[in-house]
């Protein structure tokens, strides 16, 4: 049995307690040993996506699975395994590591070597709940993951921390609780009690499936998040720094889509295929209201979680447009969509993070003249506004086509969800007018005045674009991976 | 002697990535100064070569065959979903290519010269270049989706170089600065009318996705060829009702593109951009994305139904009539118009409603091939005298520092070559014989004739006489009459108004040139022929056997219709003599004649507005978004979620505050260690303010310590 994915939890846990203790004794030595536990671990996500590219598992199934037994009277198992859905995520999420302990370098000088620890603790329980594959499990990691999380909030954000961590954990703890409840639904009415997903999926009767479909909606909900259970993301996202917002926005909310996928989707087959309908609705107004609020939104970062928000919506939308009509290509839109929202927030989230600590200000009617003052940023910033209203030659385009093709297949009034990247594109380039297009304003205290961004880090948010590039011409590399994926969920649906 | 091309699907692919490869080599060449100038024009000048050396066998009446070359013609994209990307060489495409190709390099030559000196010219060059590529990948795509990706490439273009003057300086604003129409301000700056270009096209690509998108669930490709061949999705779609509705929803797309009613209204205000980027973009090239659009899907649609073609009848009803609106809607506007470029944004506008009319009118008729030929031929010679057009304009501009052409006048001994371009340019556009605007304009008009629409032939012929109307008068008023006061006032300053640089008039007076020899060679060659040829090669190319198809038909050959001609004469005639008395011959005085009140002045003024319809848009969509945005932010977001939401965060620190009363109070001591859970966060936010962290480290880890022994314990009992 291979130990590659037990690998991937265990090195970040594991080197938590080494880099607190390494950079307690010399900064710079925590600081790169961190840097170079998550390069290997990097190394290995590769490893792992390249053996489920080669030869993707078939419907149902899973790549280098590891299962022992732990506490067999409780159903739990020490059970792990990928597959087209939980690879790329696996992807993204070391990736997205190295790059905000790379941005983290000039931005974090406050607390270090807990800053550094807390990354790998993150890192390290996020790789649990892409890779459970046993419920109880995929509820520890899910629940361990709020502890660096709440940390980095309250320790490290901005004037309102106290309040957004604690929102943020009363949310979510309270979304999760439900969710476990839903969980324990499932055990007492399967027909042989079984916490194990593969076991689980396609025996659940359809009686016993509508209650944890909505336990675990909520669940889900709240962390995706979906109108109205969003409030807490925006708060989160303006209180944490840049760094952090991009593993809340990049990797954090992508437990809410994978749920939605593999427990919602995969466990609940037909219940999710009779109430689609609901949750499109659900889907469409989450991304027309996050469009909407962010159109008006002032505070730069306010407006890309928001964005955020908008964006997650189609990841739901395809979801269901999938469990709605059996057509694949809503789950493999959804999967791609959140591999490249990643990306383009994830840009996003950094720059306004360097805007921010330039010009003293993130308030939009009050930043003047990037593209005259801090050109770099500027270009960077036009850039990642074009990836996240999808636009062509960024790989997020091809994203929202899928889910929108899976959507109007199951009920062609959906399209007019056409109109979020509409309004998507209408605030961004508004922002651009005010932000980036206007003269610089002459009184020394207003925004954009600041320096321009490094040309070292300025190469590091480029590095963003560069899936987003590569995906629009190789899609087969994440679309091959989770066709199967995606033909298992359509067809447990039963259309 | 014939030509051929060895390995032609190499050329293809080579004219779409050449302009690619240019601008990204521009960033790398931003300091080189005269070397990336010479890379910039250079790459659209061998984009531009191989694509002549594809349409020289075109030249000699055969069709170039991709079919057996070494580098395949479609390559696997999506191979997920099945989907390639590929291009195509039939002789309609390879036209319009050529078109494209060569007026992009003529203007790219052109602004060598124009924008020197200019601070952006780096981004000038990356985007001009990259509009290129995906114009080409328009205009060459097999499919529905790379067309997309072009179709959206070249939107971000023309947002980006609308905008090229992003410092919005008033001097380069669109609209003099302090007009209103209803409340609602008339005059934007370039960073403005790019977002409203970019945001108003985006309305109709969306429309245009959900039409592809509906299209490929019930046909399962994206492929031109691919979609002619199978028809059952058509009957799929008419049996479901919305055939038609997903064509026009494809149509929207052309719409929003083509700037054509009711999306028009970006394009008058795009005219922020530098001059050319008007003569490009929003004249020559990719403001006719539409009507390739059109021309790609409306062939596949009418013979999809091949039985019963009546079907689709209501599809081209509409195009030919939103052409037609759109070309008499335009025209009227660019009568009453002072900004020089703006007026010709107006006749652009307007001269591609005569090409939407011409593809409506291809299912109209008998013969689809007339009105297919009949938009070509127009978009052929409308490109290539619009080009100059504006080339022109950006040099009247240049030399007199003003937008507008009552800033100007007598400039004809002045700027001769100019004088002579812009005469010959708008004499084509006006449709003077024998210049091809004259011929390529009654081709449009003899197809509604032949075709019965009388209708459409009436709006046509009397968009017509407007058209000579406003061409003569802009020539009469920049160069005939007498030195405007500003004139003076720039001369006084010392500043020379005199001709233009070489570089900037050689490009539109080969394009002046070119107008003039295409009317000459168009009767004796038998250029409308050629092109019905042309016609009939792509649709045989899609459908190869096109001629056993029912609704396929062949009119009898038309020639030249005395009588459509006479009648769309008359009111080119009456509209040119109109224009000479009062701006020429100056006999008369427009003033007078619209005076200060009465109908005329309201309609001067309605006119003027833009038929209001561009302040109603603001006032009826822009305005209440954002007022209605921050009603759903201030009521719902904030005042309603929020704050039921926070009395859930309130009731939860309430509840652990309660909690820790009565834990102190009544179970006294020993409640601290089973205090809730919102106990220990206020305990722990207690900490963050001591600052005292480090303990919480340790103590974190202490806990996921005991956590794993626990479980490896429980593990062990398990395995006993």
């Amino acid at each position: 049995m291979s130990v590659l994915l037990s690998l991937l939890i265990v090195l970040p846990l594991l080197g938590t307690p080494l880099v607190f203790l390494a950079a307690r004794w010399n900064k710079r030595v925590g600081i790169n040993l961190a840097l170079s536990l998550a390069g290997v671990i990097f190394l290995l996500a590769i490893f792992s996506y390249w053996v489920v590219f080669a030869s993707p598992p078939a419907p149902g199934q899973y790549s280098l699975v590891e299962k022992y037994p732990w506490v067999s009277f409780i159903g739990l198992n020490y059970l792990l395994g990928l597959d087209g859905l939980s690879a790329p995520l696996v992807l993204i999420s070391s990736l997205l590591t190295i790059f905000v302990m790379i941005g983290s370098k000039r931005m974090m000088h406050h607390m270090e070597p807990e800053y550094y620890a807390l990354l790998l603790f993150f890192e390290g329980s996020i790789m649990g709940v892409f890779l459970s594959l046993n419920l109880i499990l995929f509820y520890i990691f899910w629940e361990l993951v709020l502890i660096p999380m709440f940390f980095f909030i309250g320790f490290w954000g901005g004037p309102r921390k106290k309040y957004a961590a604690m929102k943020f954990i009363l949310f979510t703890y309270a979304g999760s609780t439900v969710m476990l409840l839903g969980f324990l639904a499932v055990y007492l009415g399967a027909p042989s009690p079984s916490f194990d997903i593969p076991d689980l999926a396609g025996k659940i009767p359809l009686a016993v499936q509508y209650l944890p479909l909505l336990a675990t909606f909520i669940g889900f909900g709240v962390k995706l998040p979906v109108v109205p259970f969003h409030t807490w993301l925006p708060d989160a996202h303006v209180e944490a720094p840049a760094p952090i917002s991009v593993l809340l926005a990049g990797v954090l909310l992508k437990m809410g889509g994978y749920g939605f996928l593999r427990i919602s989707l995969g466990l609940f087959p037909q219940a999710s295929s009779q109430y689609a309908w609901a949750f499109l609705i659900v889907a469409a107004v989450t991304m027309f209201y996050g469009s909407i609020v962010a159109l008006v939104a002032k505070d730069l970062k306010r407006m890309i979680a928001l964005t955020s928000i908008n964006h997650m919506g189609f990841v739901l939308f395809g979801a269901f447009a999938t469990a709605a009509t059996g057509n694949i290509l809503g789950v493999q839109g959804a999967i791609l969509q959140m591999f490249t929202h990643a990306f383009a927030v994830g840009a996003l989230f950094m720059l306004s993070g360097y805007i921010h600590e330039q010009a003293g200000t993130r308030e939009i009617p009050l930043l003047h003249g990037l593209k005259i003052t801090m050109p770099r940023t500027a270009l960077l910033l036009v850039l990642a506004s074009a990836a996240a209203m999808a636009v062509p030659p960024f790989a997020s385009f091809l994203a929202e086509f899928f889910t929108l093709a899976a959507g109007i297949s199951a009920f062609p009034l959906t399209g007019v969800v056409v109109l979020v990247p509409v309004i998507t594109s209408g605030y961004f380039l508004w922002m651009i007018k005010r932000v980036v297009l206007s003269p610089p304003s002459s009184e020394p205290s207003a925004g954009g005045t600041g320096h321009d961004i490094p040309k070292l880090d300025a190469a590091t948010i480029a590095l963003y674009f560069v899936p987003l590039l590569l995906l629009l011409v190789f899609s087969s590399l994440i679309l091959g991976p989770s066709a199967p994926v995606a033909q298992f969920l359509a067809h447990l649906g039963g259309r | 002697m014939t030509l051929t091309v060895a390995e032609p699907s190499i050329y293809v692919w080579l004219v779409i990535i050449l302009p690619y490869a240019g601008a990204l080599l521009i960033p790398l060449l931003a300091r080189a100064g005269r070397i990336r100038d010479s890379v910039a024009v250079g790459f659209s000048l061998f984009s531009a070569l191989f694509d002549l050396l594809l349409l020289l066998p075109v030249l000699q009446g055969q069709t170039v065959s991709l079919q057996d070359s070494v580098i395949p013609a479609s390559v696997p994209w999506i191979s997920a979903l099945g989907i390639n990307v590929g291009v195509l060489s039939d002789p309609y495409t390879l036209i319009i290519s050529n078109v494209v190709a060569w007026v992009s390099f003529l203007i790219m030559v052109y602004s060598v010269s124009y924008m020197r000196g200019d601070g952006g010219i780096n981004r000038y060059w990356f985007f001009m270049n990259f509009f290129i590529g995906n114009m080409q990948l328009i205009v060459l795509s097999n499919n529905l989706l790379s067309l997309f990706v072009g179709w959206e490439g070249v939107g971000l273009c023309s947002y980006a170089l609308i905008g090229h003057y992003y410092k919005d300086e008033t001097k380069t604003w669109v609209g003099t600065p302090g007009t209103r129409a209803l409340g609602e301000e008339q005059a934007y700056p370039p960073s403005h009318a790019g977002m409203k270009a970019f945001v108003m096209t985006r309305i109709g690509d969306m429309a245009m996705l959900i039409g592809i998108l509906i299209l490929f669930i019930y046909s399962g490709t994206f492929d031109f060829k691919q979609l002619a061949q199978s028809s059952g999705w058509a009957t799929r779609l008419s049996q479901s009702g919305l055939l038609v509705p997903v064509a026009l929803l494809i149509f929207g797309g052309s719409i929003g593109k083509s700037a054509q009613f009711p999306l028009h209204e970006w394009l008058p205000d795009a005219m922020a951009g530098p001059a050319p980027v008007s003569a490009l973009i929003h004249a020559a090239t990719m403001v006719k994305a539409g009507v390739v659009l059109v021309a790609r899907i409306g062939p596949i649609f009418y013979f999809a139904l091949s039985a019963n073609p009546s079907l689709i009848q209501p599809f081209f009803q509409t195009v030919a009539w939103i052409g037609a609106f759109t070309a008499i809607l335009a025209a009227s506007q660019a009568l009453v118009g002072f900004e020089l470029k703006k007026i010709l944004a107006y006749s652009t506008v307007s001269q591609i409603g005569y090409m939407m009319m011409a593809l409506g009118l291809a299912g109209l008729s008998t013969d689809f091939t007339m009105g297919l030929s009949a938009g070509l031929y127009h978009l052929m010679s409308h490109a290539i005298f619009k080009a100059c057009l504006f080339m022109a304009a950006g040099a009247l501009i240049h030399a007199t520092e003003s937008k507008y052409i009552n800033e100007m006048g007598a400039l004809r001994n002045r700027m001769k070559v100019t004088f002579a371009a812009f005469l010959i340019a708008a004499a084509s556009l006006s449709g003077i014989p024998p210049f091809s605007g004259f011929w390529s304009k009654d081709a449009v008009l003899s197809a509604a004739w032949a075709a019965g629409q009388t209708g459409l032939f009436a709006v046509g012929a009397i968009t017509a006489g407007l058209t000579a109307f406003y061409s003569f008068r802009m020539v009469g008023i920049v160069f005939f009459g007498g030195k405007s006061h500003r004139l003076d006032e720039v001369e006084r300053e010392g500043h020379a108004v005199r001709e233009s640089s070489p570089l900037m008039w050689v490009p539109y007076a080969i394009l002046a040139g070119a107008t003039v020899l295409i009317g000459i060679i168009a009767l004796p060659l038998n250029l409308e022929g050629s092109l019905a040829w042309a016609s009939n090669s792509y649709l045989v190319s899609l459908f190869p056997n096109l001629g056993s198809l029912p609704a396929y038909s062949v009119a009898a050959p038309q020639g030249f219709d005395l009588v459509s001609a006479g009648i769309a004469g008359g009111f080119v005639a009456l509209g040119f003599a109109a224009a000479y008395v009062i701006y020429i011959g100056q006999r008369a005085s427009p003033t007078r004649f619209v005076g200060a009140t009465g109908l005329m002045h309201g309609l001067y003024t309605f006119l003027e507005n833009r038929w209001y319809i561009n302040a109603i848009y603001y006032k009826v969509f822009v305005d209440p978004a954002i007022s209605g945005s921050n009603w759903l932010l201030a009521h719902v977001e904030l005042g309603g979620l929020f704050r039921v939401n926070n009395a859930g965060v309130y009731l939860g620190i309430a509840f652990s505050s309660a909690g820790n009363w009565l834990d102190t109070r009544v179970v006294d001591g020993a409640a601290n260690a089973f205090s809730t859970a919102g106990q220990s966060f206020s305990r722990s936010t207690r900490k963050i303010q001591t600052g005292v962290i480090e303990n919480y480290i340790l103590f974190f880890a202490v806990g996921i310590a005991v956590l794993i022994i626990l479980l490896l314990w429980a593990s062990g009992v398990t395995l006993l």
